[in-house]
């Protein structure tokens, strides 16, 4: 019993994590992005709902904003530029990190921030948990109407 | 795995870049190296088949067309690989908000995958005893 209470406790904890997470990191509107964007819209970096965490890479990049508005030809023109500097290693300026303190975050160094880590962790777990309590729910109704039935037939 | 492929949080882009084409490449491999299942399984779907199996098969495809978007959204805005040679077209924009979706998507649909194979993961492990012998 004791067990199973503890159980319980732990997974309502990693729900409530995981509802915490998934609206900081506005995971509901990056995910639908896909099904709302439109070439001709200007890229504005980030979606709304997103005021947490900033999860989000995509859109981070300001040379991308500038990219995204010059025509496909310039884009390209511009791409080996792009790549010369990254093969050197340094992002510095083209990324901001997710705290707002810009610079440096995704330097090809060895540097390991688990923040974001622990976020998308918890919304995974939390999407883990809530499929096993609902297919254990849906289970437990079955067995319990074939009981009845069975039950039924009995009688 | 792929928790840590965040680029802002664990080694920077390049690594998440190498590390999303090694998975890439192991996980088509795992894909080939079990045709053999996939096809079997396609062709019992259509005859009699279980909901939860049935279930399991969609969600099943909707992960391995996540895994194919995201793979392919991230050959077309890699920086530290050069796979321009693949001419995928589009604009960068595009393939970074497919790629950013398809990511988020497919990590709920590994979050449910989980939950549904919860007992053979605990059985697998040894802390659950097999009740059915198997699951499914």
């Amino acid at each position: 019993m004791v067990r199973k209470i503890s159980l319980l406790i732990l997974s309502v904890s990693i729900l409530v994590v995981g509802a915490i997470s998934f609206s900081k990191l506005g995971y509901w509107d990056k995910s639908i992005r896909v099904f709302r964007f439109s070439a001709d819209e200007p890229f504005s970096g980030r979606v709304g709902g997103d005021h947490g965490a900033r999860g989000d890479f995509a859109g981070r990049e300001t040379h991308n904003v500038a990219n995204t508005n010059k025509p496909d030809g310039l884009m390209q023109k511009s791409e080996p530029q792009n790549r010369e500097r990254n093969r050197t290693g340094s992002f510095r300026g083209d990324m901001r990190n997710g705290d707002g303190h810009g610079r440096g975050e995704l330097q090809s160094g060895g540097k390991i921030r688990l923040k974001n880590v622990s976020l998308f962790l918890a919304v995974f777990a939390s999407f883990t948990i809530m499929t096993l309590y609902f297919y254990k729910g849906i289970c437990h109704m079955r067995k319990r109407n074939a009981m009845k039935e069975c039950i039924e037939e009995n009688e | 795995m792929l928790l840590l492929m965040d680029p802002r949080s664990f080694y920077g882009l390049p690594f998440h870049e190498w590390a999303g084409l090694i998975i890439g490449i192991f996980f088509i491999l795992h894909k080939v190296l079990n045709w053999g299942w996939i096809k079997k399984v396609t062709l019992s779907f259509f005859r009699k088949c279980s909901g939860k199996a049935r279930f399991n098969y969609f969600l099943d495809i909707f992960l391995l067309a996540g895994m194919i978007i995201m793979i392919l959204s991230g050959i077309a805005i890699a920086r530290t690989i050069d796979f321009s040679w693949l001419k995928l077209g589009g604009s960068h924009m595009f393939w970074r908000v497919i790629h950013t979706s398809s990511c988020y998507i497919t990590l709920v649909l590994f979050g449910i995958h989980l939950g549904l194979h919860w007992n053979w993961v605990l059985q697998t492990l040894n802390i659950k005893k097999s009740i059915n012998g198997k699951e499914n």
